[in-house]
């Protein structure tokens, strides 16, 4: 290469050097259509995935339950919540923001929320014990309460419960 | 699972010298994707790892618009076609860039668009007074020369010149993004180079020097 290569290489550089970068906002954007496409493709799969996506402002939780029953129902939840964060027990670290639940954990998940979006009161009132007791919680009840909490899912019977109720 | 370390150029090397001791080992780009086919959700740490230099190099060939559509479309592309991904580069970079090639040559307007704005776009400015004008006056010297010699390049020699110049990627690695043989990408690369040489107005030692300042 002579000094005549290096300096049209060094021009081209410089023309296009006042070129910004993209936003944060727009790489969440197309962070998002991967998300979505990834979504699409896990919903042929035999049990629930989530995934987790830390942004800017919070913390985006995923939930894709897939329901088997008479049919097979869809429910997806996203909890945009910074309260919605669930805890994992497993020991792995979370990988750049993405860790799926173990199979066991997203079938529990998926007997428990029904088609219509809502959780059986006896499951709540379980899960809370869980959270309340020594040994914590698993990662199927955490997810169960935290998108019961952030509004995405209700109690089978109604409202939300709310904190103080009883199963709540 | 075996893991190797990745420069953060996105090249590839081995931790055999253990110069890299106490650093965080991760997978390299090969092993996420070979992942990506039982996990599909492991795919979003390939694109964190690339989407700034792929959205970057968008940005500088098509206009800002359509930039951030191709650089969105170029990881779905990605994704759907992994199982296609040859594992023996550790490297996803050379594939990625391959796309987004790809996707350039469908927006060819844009690109045109996008060379005749920067030759008019400002330099970018430097705080200090006397910078600003060395710069200003290279902008002024040669770059609306230069971006119709761009223009007049085949289609061909001008993306493997901008690749080359809008890219940190190796001669190994652009012969990957094109698909051809490393020895066909150094003689396109000098063809284009003398393409462009010989289109601009004068020759190319004959533009004016630098501004120099004083001091």
């Amino acid at each position: 290469m002579t000094n005549g290569d290096d300096d049209l290489e060094q021009d081209l550089r410089d023309l296009a050097g006042n070129v910004p970068p993209a936003t944060r906002q727009e790489q969440l954007r197309a962070r998002g259509a991967l998300l979505q496409e990834i979504t699409r493709e896990s919903k042929g799969r035999p049990a629930a995935q989530r995934f987790r996506l830390r942004s800017g402002r919070g913390l985006l939780v995923v939930l894709v339950a897939l329901v088997t029953g008479s049919g097979a129902v869809a429910v997806a939840t996203q909890l945009t919540s910074p309260s919605a964060e669930v805890q994992s027990s497993r020991t792995e670290p979370p990988v750049y923001g993405f860790e799926p639940i173990p199979d066991a954990a997203a079938r529990r998940i998926a007997r428990r929320v029904g088609g219509n979006g809502r959780v059986p009161a006896q499951d709540l009132r379980r899960c809370r014990h869980q959270e309340q007791s020594a040994g914590g919680v698993d990662e199927a009840c955490a997810l169960l309460l935290a998108a019961y909490r952030n509004g995405d899912l209700r109690r089978d019977r109604g409202t939300p419960i709310r904190e103080g109720e009883p199963g709540g | 699972m075996t893991l190797k370390v990745t420069s953060a150029a996105g090249g590839n090397r081995n931790d055999s010298s253990g110069q890299l001791e106490g650093m965080q080992e991760r997978a390299s780009d090969a092993e996420l994707i070979s992942q990506s086919i039982s996990e599909p959700e492991r795919f979003a740490e390939v694109f964190d790892r690339h989407y700034p230099k792929i959205s970057f190099y968008l940005r500088r060939r098509v206009m800002v618009e359509h930039a951030d559509e191709l650089a969105s479309e170029v990881f779905l592309v990605a994704f759907r076609r992994r199982a296609d991904f040859d594992a023996s580069y550790q490297s996803a970079a050379p594939w990625l860039f391959g796309i987004a090639l790809n996707l350039v040559r469908s927006a060819q307007r844009s690109e045109r668009r996008r060379l005749r704005a920067l030759a008019q776009s400002q330099p970018s400015t430097e705080p200090d007074g006397t910078d600003d004008a060395i710069a200003r006056a290279d902008a002024d010297r040669i770059w609306p020369d230069l971006v119709r010699a761009l223009e007049g390049l085949d289609r061909d020699q001008r993306e493997i010149l901008l690749l080359r110049a809008w890219t940190d990627l190796t001669y190994v690695e652009l012969a990957e993004a094109l698909a051809m043989p490393e020895g066909t990408v150094r003689s396109r690369l000098s063809r284009a180079r003398r393409n462009v040489q010989r289109r601009l107005e004068r020759p190319y030692a004959a533009y004016p020097l630098k501004v120099e300042s004083d001091d």
